[in-house]
């Protein structure tokens, strides 16, 4: 039974914007990522997915169940993170989970029982029995992940999940995402404008813009055309990329000036240092580069207008 | 076959997630939840000492008449009635407002601004659901805030009786009255300002404005209602208050109401009649008339019947569905 699957799923609010446009994707289950620019309709689809919208068009299945239709039925299997704050400050950690695995449908003691596991589970110990209130950012992302876990769903759905979180905050959230996956066995679609995020946890990528399905593909396909070889020089960084283009290497300009090569089966080393010294051209910085799916989009930039910085 | 059992002690195993395979009371249970908590928040059950001060100290406060009145029936018997079944809404209107201003916002803004709806809404729960379970929160607190003071009265006028049995059953008519007077109240008060607070995103004015609504517009019209009944009086249904004051009083006394209120109609007529031409030197008679008139109630002034406070608050529970619908249609998860 395939996770999702949409068949020209079409969002336009009454205001004329159209959030999504004719989207037809079918996912398995697995960690997958949900990437655009702010405003590219993630959140849009996301709300569809839990069926708390109802879409101008299309149909969409989530678990086999019909989310236009059924969306009650099918939200006893979805956990969901919303993107903002949510917790209300003057109650416990565990007050609060246990009170949400019981609107879940956990008789009583079950949602006691299962509110201290999550909590155990994201990492929060003595300070659960603390008012929400004083908790730090990142203490807050985890019990928002704690309640979406607790009626142990089959699906888990994330808006931003690391907005706001500093770095050591972000690396613990994403871990917490990956084992969700992994060890949980819960697949987990994961919204978000940071594509460096998504290559650490998801092993799935669906890329939209405007509403509009870019590509959906795993990961690793994702990441394969994007091996480069980016170059810094010093002089003429123009000219130095048309003598790389007329020797045959697939090659364009990247952000800051510098110019970044598609690299086959083995870099073109060679090729860059003979031509520097031809040119009379200084190499600042040449380094391998497989990350910086951003890259990937820019070959569209065309298409993602306003980049995926948002 | 059988090894020998090891005893391990003082380890912690991580046994990693367990899957939930357990029951699953689905919207009900979701609802039930809701509920609970609901009551639970409206005293402060499980909050901290001063969240249980405010609904405390009114709930005290609104049994305070009922204990007088026992005592002094227990002194000096039953014959005297300083506060009866029948006007103890009217009594203790106020702490009913302060109680709904100050609790209700508790119940209601609190979820709205810490946006705590959306983890609601995100479950297997439809939004009728949510309103429902916090309507029948409200309602029933305040029922049992209502019924608590009518049930010290019972048992005063039970134990200062003469005769036990035969006290009992002369009030055996009252007690369904005091159900439905006090079901009356809770459903009508628990609306109203439900619905107010849920249009208010701040606490302090969701307050603020159940106040407004619920005292401050029955001291703002009772004047002008007693002043030119004939002209003013539908502005008695304007006011949630009066509307209840209405429907208790109609509940206790189908009848009276209505022929005290026409019998002081009729004193008016001949009042007004028997005025003599202006500067005239008013009369004994004229004074007292002058006075009992002053006396009279916001009811009697209005003179109207208690199937149009039924009606009104028929209308009121009506708007209060409609604005709570499309309120919480538009709430963003």
């Amino acid at each position: 039974m395939p996770l999702l699957s949409t068949s020209e799923l079409t969002k336009r609010y009454p205001n004329g914007v159209t959030a999504l446009d004719s989207l037809t994707l079918d996912l398995e289950p697995g960690v997958i990522g949900l990437v655009g620019a702010n405003g590219a309709g993630k959140s849009t689809f996301l709300k569809i997915m839990l069926g708390l919208l109802p879409p101008t068009s299309g149909s969409l299945t989530v678990l086999g169940i019909d989310a236009t239709t059924h969306g009650t039925e099918l939200r006893q299997y979805l956990g969901y993170i919303p993107e903002f704050d949510c917790l209300p400050a003057d109650r416990t950690a565990t007050d609060l989970v246990t009170h949400l695995a019981r609107v879940s449908g956990l008789p009583a003691t079950a949602a006691r029982e299962r509110a201290a596991e999550m909590l155990r589970h994201v990492g929060l110990y003595d300070e659960r029995y603390r008012p929400i209130g004083g908790y730090s950012t990142g203490m807050k992302q985890r019990v928002k992940l704690a309640q979406a876990l607790v009626h142990d769903p089959k699906l888990l759905l994330l808006d931003e999940p690391t907005n706001g979180l500093d770095p050591a905050g972000r690396t613990d959230m994403l871990d917490l995402i990956k084992r969700t996956g992994r060890e949980f066995g819960i697949s987990v679609i994961v919204a978000t404008h940071l594509l460096g995020e998504v290559e650490e946890v998801c092993d799935f990528l669906v890329a939209i813009d405007g509403g509009r399905l870019l590509r959906a593909a795993p990961l690793r396909e994702f990441v394969q055309e994007t091996e480069l070889l980016v170059v810094e020089i010093l002089g003429d960084a123009d000219a130095f990329l048309t003598a790389l283009l007329a020797r045959g290497l697939t090659a364009r300009m990247a952000p800051g000036g510098a110019i970044a090569i598609e690299t086959g089966q083995e870099a073109p080393f060679d090729i860059v240092r003979d031509l520097a010294a031809e040119m009379g051209a200084g190499i600042m910085r040449m380094a391998r580069r497989r990350d910086r799916l951003e890259d990937l989009f820019h070959v569209d930039a065309a298409v993602i207008a306003g980049g995926m910085h948002g | 076959m059988a090894e020998p059992v090891t005893p391990r002690t003082g380890v912690i195993y991580d046994i990693g997630y367990q899957h939930y395979d357990g029951p699953r009371l689905g919207r009900a249970g979701a609802v039930r939840a809701l509920y609970v908590e609901g009551v639970r928040s409206i005293f402060g059950i499980g909050r901290g000492g001063k969240a249980k001060i405010p609904p405390v100290a009114l709930v005290a406060m609104m049994v305070i008449p009922a204990l007088v009145q026992s005592a002094v029936a227990g002194l000096a018997g039953n014959m005297i009635q300083l506060f009866s079944h029948a006007t103890y809404f009217r009594t203790t209107v106020w702490l009913f407002g302060l109680f709904c201003a100050f609790q209700t916002p508790e119940l209601i803004t609190s979820d709205t601004q810490s946006r705590v709806l959306a983890l609601y809404f995100s479950r297997a729960v439809r939004r009728s659901d949510y309103v429902l379970a916090r309507v029948a929160a409200l309602a029933t607190s305040l029922f049992v805030v209502a019924l608590l003071p009518h049930m010290v009265l019972l048992a005063g006028t039970w134990m200062s009786a003469v005769e036990v049995v035969p006290a009992i059953q002369t009030s055996l008519p009252t007690i369904p009255r005091i159900l439905g007077g006090a079901l009356a109240i809770a459903i009508l008060l628990s609306t109203v300002s439900i619905t107010i607070s849920a249009v208010i995103k701040r606490r302090p004015f969701a307050t603020a404005a159940i106040l407004a609504f619920f005292l401050l517009a029955s001291a703002f019209v009772t004047p002008l209602i007693l002043q030119r009944p004939d002209k003013m009086r539908y502005l008695a249904l304007s006011s949630p208050m009066i509307v209840g004051d209405g429907v208790t009083t109609w509940i206790f006394d189908t009848t009276s109401v209505k022929q005290k209120a026409d019998s002081i109609a009729a004193l008016d007529a001949a009042d007004a009649l028997a005025r003599p031409p202006k500067n005239a030197v008013d009369s004994a008679q004229q004074l007292r008339r002058r006075f009992r008139r002053r006396n009279r109630t916001v009811l009697q002034a209005a003179n109207l019947p208690g199937l149009a406070y039924l009606g009104t608050m028929a209308g009121f529970i009506v708007i209060a569905g409609v604005v709570l619908t499309l309120r919480y249609r538009s709430v963003e998860t």
